[in-house]
C-alpha cells in the first residue's frame, strides 16, 4: 500500500459507485416492471370507458372511427400520435363496429380476454382484449411496445442520471475529507522528520485522535529511553574520563620522578612512561568528544578566520613536527567562517596531529586554506601511506584504528581524533572527505564550509 | 439502458481484470506506474482511430477485415501474456534480475494499448449507434457510465487484493490471471477466425446457456473473467487449452533456465 489517502479513496469511491449503481439497476429494473403495470391498469381503464361506450350496431357495414365521434380534429391531441393508444371495438357476431385512427381493420388480437403481446402495422403491441356480455361488445386496446418502453425509461431515467453525475463530487469530497482525516498522520512524520538529529525531547502535538494516541506515546517512550541511553553512556565516559585524570597525573609524576632518581632507566619503566602518556592522550581526547556533544556545545557561533587560527596552532604544536624533520606547509590566505575558535582549534589540532603522526620522518605536510565563491576549503594532504578506500569510512568511527593496536606506522593513538573531527565538522554543517593526495601521494582531508558572505552573516546566531 | 449497463460492463471489466493485473505485476517487478500514461496514450489513440476507420476496416478482407483485426489484436495480446509470464517467472527465480525497462514497457505498454484499442473501439462504436444515431443519448449515457463505474469499482478491489500479497506470492497470481486471461482471449479469436472462415466452423462440444446464458450478467461477467463461452466449438477449446500449455510451457522454460541449482523452491522476497 504506497499511499493511505489513495487506497482508502479509491476503495472508497468504489464502494459507493458498486452500492449506488446496483441500487439504481435495481430501482430501474424493478420501476420499468412497476410501469409496465401502470401502463396495463391504463390499457385496462380505456377498454372499460369504451365497452361502456353503445353505439348502434354496424349494420351499414363501415365501421366508425373512434376520434371522429369524440373528437373534432386530430390537433386537438396534446398526444404524439405514437403514444396514441389504439382501440377496436367488436360486436359479438365479430364484425368491427368502432376503431381508432392508428388501429387496423383486422382484429389486433384474436377475441380471447386478456393482455398479450402482439405484431402489426410494423411495431409489437401491447393488447388488451376486454369483454362485456350486457353490451355484447368485445373492445381491444392497445400500446407500441416500444413507446410504453421509451415513455418509462425516459421518466426513470431522470432519477438515475442525478445519481451517476453525483459520483465526480462523492469523489472529490471524499478525496479531501481522507486527506483531513490523514492529517494528523503526516503532522506527526512532519514533528518526527524535522527535528535535530540531536533533538530527542517528546514529540508534542495537539489534539492528537485516539488512533494514533498509542503511536504518538510509543514514539516518546522510544526517545525517552534513547535519551536516557544517550545520557548515561555520555556520562559515564565523561566521569570516568574526568576521574582518571588525578591518578594518570599522579602516575606521570611518579614515573618522572623514577626516572629522575635513576641512573640508568630500564627499557621497561620509558615503556611505562610512553603508555601512561598514550593513557592520557586518550583521556584528554575523551573528554574533548564529550565536549563537543552537540547539547554539551550549544555555544554561539562567532566568525572566525580560518587561516589565522592554523597560524596559531600549527606554531603552538609545531615541536612534534620538528622532531620528525617533517616539511610543514601552510598556503592559502584570509577566510572567514562562522564557528566556534575553540572547537576549529582542536579541529586543525588533531588534522596536524594525524598528518604528522601517521607520516614518516621527512615526510612532507601541506595545508591549504582557500575561499572559492560560498566556500572556504580546507585541506590537509601529507606524504605518508594514506587511508584505503575501503577503510576511508570506518576510520571516523570512535576507537577505530587502522589495524588495531597494530598500526603499521607503530605510533600510538586513541582512535578518537577523526572522530572529534568529523563531529566537529557536522557541528559546523559542513562536509568532509578523505582522498588520495595527487601531489604528495598519502592522505588528503579535505573539508568544505559555508564561507561568511556580508556583515549580516558575521552577526552570531545559535547554531 | 440495461444493455448499455452490460455490453460496456464487458468491455470495462475485461480491460479492467487485464490493467489491474499488470498493475499488480508491474510493482511486484519494481516498476512505477509511469507506463501506464504512455500505456493510456496509445489506447485511446489506437481505439479511436480503430473506431473512425471501422468501415475501411471491416471492408477489408473480403469483408472479414474487422474479424481479422479483432483476433490479429486478440493472438498478439495473447502472446504478449506468455511473454509477462516468462518475464514473471525469471525474476521470481533470479532475484538479482530485473526486466529491462525497454522490455518491460514494449510487453505492458503493448498489451494494455491493444487491448484497450479494441475494447476501446466496441464500446465507442456501441455508444455511437446506439446513443447518437439512435437517439437513446440519456439511456446510452446511464448505462455506460454505470458499466465504466461498476468495471473500473471491480478492477479497484482486484488490483488491491493483488497488491495485498507478498511480491511473490503477487507475482505467481498475476501469472495465473494473465493465463486465464489470455486462453479467453484464444478463446474469442477462434470465433472471430471461424467467422472469417479462416478456421473450420464446427459444432458446439457442449451447451451450458441453460446455466449461465453469455447475455446474462453472471454470462457476461464470466465471460471477461475466464473468457466463458456457454457452446464453444472445438477450435475454441483447442487454442484455449493451447494458450494455456503456451504459457505454462513460457513459465516452466523460464523456472527450468534460471531457478537456483541446489533447490526448485521459490526464492525468499526481497
Amino acid at each position: 500500500m504506497a499511499s493511505i489517502r489513495l487506497f482508502l479513496t479509491f476503495t472508497l469511491i468504489a464502494i459507493i459507485v458498486l452500492v449506488s449503481f446496483l441500487s439504481s439497476l435495481r430501482g430501474y429494473r424493478e420501476s420499468m416492471s412497476e410501469a409496465e403495470t401502470l401502463f396495463d391498469m391504463q390499457l385496462q381503464e380505456h377498454a372499460k370507458l369504451l365497452s361502456l361506450i353503445s353505439p348502434s350496431t354496424n349494420t351499414s357495414g363501415a365501421a366508425k372511427l373512434l376520434e371522429e365521434l369524440v373528437l373534432p380534429q386530430q390537433s386537438d391531441l396534446e398526444l404524439s400520435a405514437e403514444s396514441l393508444i389504439a382501440y377496436q371495438v367488436f360486436d359479438d357476431q365479430g364484425r368491427l363496429v368502432m376503431r381508432s385512427v392508428v388501429a387496423p381493420s383486422a382484429a389486433m388480437s384474436p377475441l380471447e380476454v386478456g393482455y398479450s403481446d402482439r405484431n402489426f402495422s410494423g411495431y409489437r403491441w401491447r393488447v388488451l382484449v376486454v369483454h362485456n356480455p350486457d353490451a355484447q361488445r368485445w373492445v381491444m386496446a392497445a400500446q407500441r411496445v416500444d413507446v410504453r418502453y421509451e415513455l418509462a425509461e425516459s421518466v426513470i431515467l431522470e432519477a438515475v442520471i442525478p445519481t451517476v453525475l453525483s459520483i465526480p463530487l462523492a469523489a472529490l469530497l471524499i478525496w479531501f475529507i481522507v486527506g483531513y482525516g490523514l492529517r494528523p498522520i503526516e503532522q506527526l512524520a512532519q514533528a518526527v522528520r524535522s527535528r535535530e538529529v540531536s533533538d530527542l525531547s517528546a514529540v508534542r502535538l495537539d489534539n492528537v485522535p485516539r488512533e494514533l494516541t498509542p503511536l504518538t506515546l510509543s514514539t516518546n517512550d522510544l526517545l525517552r529511553r534513547l535519551q536516557s541511553s544517550f545520557n548515561r553512556e555520555k556520562r559515564f565516559a565523561a566521569d570516568a574520563a574526568h576521574e582518571l585524570r588525578t591518578p594518570i597525573s599522579i602516575l606521570k609524576v611518579q614515573v618522572h620522578n623514577l626516572l629522575e632518581e635513576m641512573a640508568a632507566p630500564s627499557a621497561s619503566l620509558q615503556e611505562l612512561q610512553l603508555s601512561i602518556d598514550a593513557m592520557g592522550h586518550l583521556v584528554e581526547q575523551i573528554l574533548v568528544l564529550n565536549r563537543m556533544s552537540p547539547d554539551q556545545y550549544m555555544v554561539q557561533f562567532q566568525p572566525v578566520d580560518l587561516y589565522k587560527l592554523a597560524q596559531e596552532v600549527i606554531s603552538s604544536e609545531y615541536e612534534p613536527i620538528l622532531e620528525r624533520e617533517q616539511h610543514f606547509d601552510l598556503e592559502g590566505g584570509s577566510a572567514t567562517i562562522r564557528g566556534d575558535g575553540t572547537a576549529l582549534r582542536s579541529l586543525i589540532s588533531n588534522l596536524v596531529a594525524n598528518a604528522s603522526k601517521y607520516s614518516p620522518v621527512h615526510a612532507r605536510i601541506r595545508m591549504r586554506i582557500a575561499q572559492r565563491g560560498t566556500r572556504v576549503s580546507l585541506l590537509v594532504e601529507d606524504s605518508g601511506p594514506g587511508i584505503p578506500l575501503d577503510y576511508r569510512e570506518r576510520v571516523f568511527d570512535r576507537f577505530y584504528r587502522l589495524d588495531g593496536d597494530r598500526h603499521a606506522s607503530g605510533v600510538g593513538g586513541s582512535g578518537l581524533g577523526l572522530a572529534i573531527v568529523k563531529h566537529i565538522v557536522e557541528m559546523h554543517g559542513a562536509d568532509i572527505s578523505l582522498s588520495s593526495s595527487k601531489e604528495l601521494g598519502g592522505l588528503c582531508v579535505s573539508i568544505q564550509f559555508d564561507a561568511v558572505q556580508n556583515k549580516q552573516d558575521h552577526k552570531g546566531r545559535l547554531s | 439502458m440495461t444493455d448499455a449497463v452490460v455490453i460496456v460492463l464487458r468491455e470495462v471489466l475485461e480491460a479492467m481484470l487485464l490493467i489491474c493485473m499488470l498493475m499488480a505485476s508491474s510493482t511486484a517487478m519494481g516498476y512505477r506506474f509511469r507506463w501506464m500514461g504512455l500505456a493510456l496514450l496509445f489506447g485511446v489513440f489506437g481505439a479511436t482511430a480503430y473506431a473512425l476507420r471501422l468501415e475501411q476496416i471491416s471492408m477489408a478482407f473480403e469483408g472479414f477485415g474487422q474479424e481479422i483485426v479483432n483476433s490479429t489484436l486478440l493472438i498478439a495480446i495473447a502472446v504478449m501474456l506468455a511473454a509477462h509470464n516468462y518475464l514473471a517467472v525469471k525474476q521470481l527465480y533470479n532475484p538479482r534480475y530485473k526486466v529491462p525497462y525497454g522490455l518491460f514497457l514494449l510487453v505492458f505498454v503493448g498489451t494494455v494499448s491493444m487491448a484497450m484499442t479494441r475494447e476501446g473501439a466496441e464500446i465507442y462504436l456501441y455508444g455511437y449507434s446506439y446513443g447518437v444515431l439512435a437517439g437513446n443519448m440519456s439511456a446510452v449515457f446511464s448505462g455506460g457510465a454505470i458499466g465504466v463505474g461498476i468495471g473500473l469499482s471491480i478492477g479497484t478491489f482486484f488490483y488491491y487484493a493483488l497488491k495485498s500479497l507478498a511480491r511473490n506470492k503477487r507475482l505467481v497470481t498475476c501469472c495465473v490471471v494473465s493465463l486465464i486471461l489470455a486462453a479467453g482471449m484464444m478463446g474469442q479469436a477462434a470465433l472471430y477466425l471461424s467467422q472469417a472462415d479462416l478456421m473450420p466452423s464446427q459444432g458446439a462440444l457442449w451447451d451450458t446457456s441453460n446455466v449461465f446464458a453469455e447475455s446474462s450478467l453472471m454470462g457476461e461477467l464470466l465471460h471477461a473473467a475466464i473468457g466463458y463461452e456457454a457452446s464453444p466449438s472445438l477450435t475454441q477449446v483447442l487454442l484455449y487449452l493451447g494458450s494455456v500449455l503456451t504459457s505454462l510451457a513460457a513459465m516452466f522454460a523460464a523456472w527450468f533456465l534460471y531457478r537456483k541449482p541446489e533447490s526448485g523452491e521459490v526464492g525468499e522476497a526481497r
